[in-house]
């Protein structure tokens, strides 16, 4: 019998090669990517998931059973601090009434609030794993991701302003491609420190103060560049700086802590308002500080702690004058509405900054 | 030959165009509904705008189009500025309301509300996901209640108790109507209710967390009710203005883009003859199956777009 | 004697889970304390128009409650409670209920009173209710005394509604158990009306939120092992004690509830022995459509029942 696992873990954002690492370096078992999110991932998604459920919900029901049509046999689905900590088990159960057999791997099954029990997820990946072997190979995934963001940053600050249309583009894809077939620490190094060369030595145009935009909102939808419909590209391409702190870097491996960013928006709110609350409110404030063009507030049709601190964005927009567009993303894959909004936005932001 | 400029608005429910002079002087202008075919709208709204048109004085040097098919009408009439209808209604109500300060948009399917500081639009949103409070919700109202649309007005302003409609959602809101009827509410009455709700609506979801401040200009195609309109002097308590043009007010403000964005082509009235189609392909060279659309003149494709990758970039 | 200060409670929310404690701790005090009136169709009203419009209906009947109370107190109490320990956690919103509430209304110059139970971040409702009597001046001791009381109080309330409970399944009448938050269920212009129509049809409505919360949360574990709200997991735990002396399951929920969209769709699918009828209340409704929802669903059962 094989017990070699064929696992995989739904898309999300540019990060499913680093998760293809840490599987492959560190255990026994391999990594199955599925194909990128489309149209079809969050028709399926969609199809079998609950009404009013929130939107990644969907696109990761989709993700998955594109997974296991890929030839994944085990499924690995994390723990959140929002609704994202039950999607597990719910979409487990969606997936058995369908008739779907795999193995299963909920790592909200193992918060206890210690993180060594994590561990026994890993256990079950494969249980003969060397410990010593997957620390490293995790240290270093969590690298790859940090690697991930610094180069997306990099991109779209400066793709907009690019003089041969088309370079940051092929540079990104080089640097991604390297990134999902590297097998050691030292390739994956190197891997970015091309890119970095190479994305140094791009001409630019970019004038001495170009619009700058502040992209803040919900961890998923915020990232994911097929969730959000491209929002970022479509910015940089009407010649926008585009800004996002949110992304695993800034939030998860580096994050300075609720005390350290609640002090600066102390009259703003008291407590942690959701999980990622007080970071995108001490982000807003901070842009708009910096004089920012404007922000532009990302969430799923649904999501509670986002719809949360609108509020406290409404009032930041008060205060600062700095215009906020909110986008709500649902299930709908054309991108019709939003290139209305999103022209209309630049445009206001572009003649202000003429006027003002 | 005196230069002239060409907008021309094509929505959902209706398509307008106008002719303005250097002056924003109206020379021609018409209104049509768009009744699901907009290169039919286009054509036949430019042979009225045509016939209405000194062509022996004026030349139409730049033409710009917006809203929703702006695109589709931009590619078949040349267009020289193609811009959404939130830019083009904000330039076009600028321009004749110099001190407006709050733009008020309703129309068939979307509704917006743009505010504007100094004569530059500072801040706006649209209504996020369903058309709960729009043009659609109206008639489909009226529909129901076996009135036309155009009665709406009259009628709601004769009700001295407007019924409570709830209008979350249509679906909500019919069966909510069918409720009233059925308890005897009279039609004045749950006429103007539904006035109140689109308004009602509108407050919660557009207009939530705006500051709305006088002058208030409101416009589209639902602006002609003057039973919405009085449903939002009540509820905000001060005068609305209702331009005569506001229904021009997206096709003015395209005109107006084209003319002053300095890029020049000049218009061919000789495009009413021609014949254009679409075409809807699916891509299919991955799961995305961009729905393509190509654009044909006369049997020749000249413009085609909807693919999301560069898989479909090369599309023939 | 100087006037008492005025405590107002928002009749929303978590009113319905800890009006007996918070009364009787002010009281105990020497404090003053007002509460809403019941919901209204103007609560409801007032409150959609400030909350955002994508909110659950439960937040905007809430903020329409905050309205009410705007001027009339000299504090509203808006506690801040994330979780009870792990996999013991509130639904994000009333992490956020004081911040938001406050910023919505920022301009009221109303004064907001607040507390924290966070037992993740070691912060317990003991301390947070020193910290309140801290706040006005009174020594650990009489703020202790006053929790102590007001904590008997509580207990004896929660015990005095198990038992009436109880005596429901001793009835001979067709039994739905409402699986419900509290202050859906309980509130008078969402949950009454669905309990009284039940009634009226010679039907006993009885409540699944009544249920020893530690008791509740353990059982729960048995129909969802990973479902981490407590409210939810009492919610769970009183389908799995109870679904044998019921005739069916309403699942009553307030739109778009965020832990309901996720769990109600995992009880649809694990209780397979019982009718169960899903009723998202959005405000709107409008009687009519419930009411027949409801009828039929009855139906059902005495139908089942050989009962029609």
């Amino acid at each position: 019998m094989d017990l070699h696992r064929k696992i995989s873990f739904p898309r999300i954002a540019r990060y499913n090669c680093a998760i293809k690492y840490i599987i492959e370096m560190g255990t026994g078992a391999s990594y199955i990517m599925q194909p990128e999110m489309t149209k079809r991932t969050m028709e399926i998604g969609t199809k079998y998931s609950p009404d009013y459920v929130c939107t990644p919900f969907k696109s990761s029901l989709g993700s998955m059973i594109e997974a296991l049509e890929a030839g994944a046999d085990t499924i690995l689905m994390t723990n959140g601090l929002c609704r994202l900590g039950y999607y597990g088990e719910l979409q487990e159960q969606i997936l058995r009434d369908l008739g779907y057999r795999f193995d299963f791997i909920n790592l909200s099954e193992y918060v206890t609030g210690k993180l060594k029990d994590y561990l026994k997820a890993v256990k079950r990946i494969d249980p003969k794993v060397k410990l010593p072997r997957f620390l490293l190979a995790l240290k270093d995934g969590l690298k790859m991701g940090e690697y991930v963001d610094n180069i997306t940053e990099e991109y779209y600050k400066n793709c907009g302003f690019e003089v041969t249309k088309g370079e940051y583009k092929k540079a990104f894809r080089q640097f991604l491609s390297k990134m999902e077939t590297a097998r050691s620490r030292g390739e994956m190094d190197a891997g970015y420190q091309a890119a970095l060369q190479t994305m140094g030595q791009i001409p630019v145009d970019k004038p001495e103060k170009p619009l700058q935009v502040g992209i803040l909102g919900e961890f998923f939808t915020v990232m994911d560049a097929f969730s959000n419909l491209d929002l970022e590209q479509h910015l940089a391409d009407m010649g926008v700086e585009v800004h996002r702190w949110m992304n695993v870097k800034n939030r998860m491996l580096h994050y300075s802590g609720e005390k350290n960013l609640n002090i600066k928006i102390r009259d703003l709110c008291s407590y942690e308002m959701g999980p990622t609350s007080t970071a995108n409110i001490w982000c807003a404030r901070e842009y708009a500080e910096q004089g920012f063009d404007g922000l532009i507030h990302v969430k799923s049709a649904g999501c509670t702690p986002e719809i949360d601190v609108m509020p406290v964005l409404q009032n930041i927009s008060a205060d600062y004058k700095i215009p906020v567009l909110y986008l709500t993303y649902d299930s709908q894959t054309s991108d019709v509405g939003l290139m209305t909004r999103l022209e209309a936005f630049y445009d206001m932001i572009r003649m202000r900054k003429r006027v003002l | 030959m005196e230069h002239a400029y060409l907008g021309i608005d094509v929505g959902s429910i209706s398509t307008k165009g106008v002719i303005i002079d250097k002056d924003n002087r109206i020379l021609s202008s018409e209104y049509r509904w768009t009744e699901g075919d907009p290169i039919g709208a286009v054509k036949e709204l430019v042979r009225s705008l045509e016939a209405g048109f000194d062509k022996e004085k004026y030349k139409i040097v730049a033409t710009g189009t917006t809203g929703s098919a702006r695109k589709l009408a931009g590619t078949i009439v040349g267009a020289t500025m193609v811009k959404n209808e939130i830019t083009a209604h904000a330039v076009g109500t600028t321009t004749f309301y110099p001190e407006v300060r709050t733009i008020l948009e309703i129309g068939g399917q979307d509704s917006k509300i743009i505010l504007v500081e100094n004569g530059v639009a500072v801040d706006y949103a649209m209504n996020t996901l369903c058309a709960a409070g729009t043009g659609a919700f109206l008639s489909s109202q009226a529909k129901r209640l076996g009135i036309e649309v155009e009665e709406i007005g009259d009628i709601a302003l004769r009700s001295k108790h407007p019924t409570p409609i709830a209008a979350r959602c249509t679906v909500f809101a019919e069966s909510d109507l069918v409720h009233k009827i059925q308890n005897g509410h009279s039609r004045e009455d749950i006429i103007a209710g539904v006035c109140n709700a689109v308004v009602a609506n509108y407050l919660n979801n557009v207009g939530k967390g705006k500051k709305i401040e006088s002058p208030i200009v409101f416009q589209g195609g639902v602006s002609k009710n003057t039973g919405v309109v009085a449903a939002f002097e009540r509820t905000l308590g001060c005068k609305v203005i209702v331009d005569e043009n506001g229904h021009l007010m997206g096709a003015l403000g395209a005109a107006i883009l084209a003319k002053k964005s300095g890029n020049r082509n000049e218009f061919d009235f000789s495009m009413e003859e021609m014949e254009f189609h679409t075409r809807e392909v699916t891509c299919g060279r991955c799961t995305n199956n961009c729905e393509i659309i190509c654009v044909y003149r006369n049997g020749q494709m000249i413009d085609f777009w909807g693919n999301r990758c560069e898989r479909g970039a090369n599309f023939k | 004697m100087d006037k008492p200060i005025t405590i107002g409670l928002p009749r929303a929310m978590l009113y319905y889970r800890y009006k007996t404690l918070w009364h009787s701790f002010f009281e105990e005090l020497g404090f003053s304390v007002i509460e809403s009136a019941p919901t209204s169709k103007l609560t409801l009203e007032e409150g959609a128009a400030l909350a955002i419009d994508e909110a659950c209906l439960s937040l905007k009947i809430f903020l329409g409650h905050v309205k009410a109370l705007i001027g009339k107190c000299d504090y509203i109490l808006i506690p801040r409670i994330s979780n009870f320990g792990i996999n013991h956690e509130m639904c994000c919103r009333f992490e956020a209920l004081y911040d938001l509430t406050r910023n919505v209304f920022r301009e009221s110059g109303q004064k907001f009173l607040t507390y924290n139970a966070d037992m993740i971040q070691k912060k317990s409702e003991w301390a947070a209710f020193m910290g309140l009597g801290q706040f006005f001046g009174f020594t650990v001791k009489a703020a202790n005394k006053a929790y102590r009381t007001a904590k008997k109080a509580e207990q004896r309330q929660q015990k005095a509604e198990q038992k009436k409970q109880e005596l429901l399944y001793r009835s001979e009448k067709i039994k739905i158990l409402i699986a419900a938050h509290s202050y859906v269920i309980c509130d008078a212009y969402i949950g009454k009306p669905v309990i009284e129509f039940l009634k009226g049809s010679d039907v006993v409505p009885i409540r699944a939120d009544v249920i020893d919360p530690e008791d509740g949360a353990k059982a729960g574990k048995e129909l969802s092992p990973t479902c981490k709200w407590q409210i939810n997991r009492e919610i769970l735990g009183s389908i799995v004690q109870n679904r044998d002396k019921t005739d069916g399951i309403i699942l009553l929920s307030a739109f778009p509830c965020g832990p309901d969209s996720m769990v109600n769709e995992i009880i649809a699918r694990r209780v397979k022995d019982l009718p169960i009828l899903n009723l998202v209340m959005d405000g709107q409704n409008g009687t009519a459509g419930v009411e027949t929802r409801l009828e039929s669903f009855i139906d059902i059962i005495r139908f089942k029942e050989g009962k029609l």
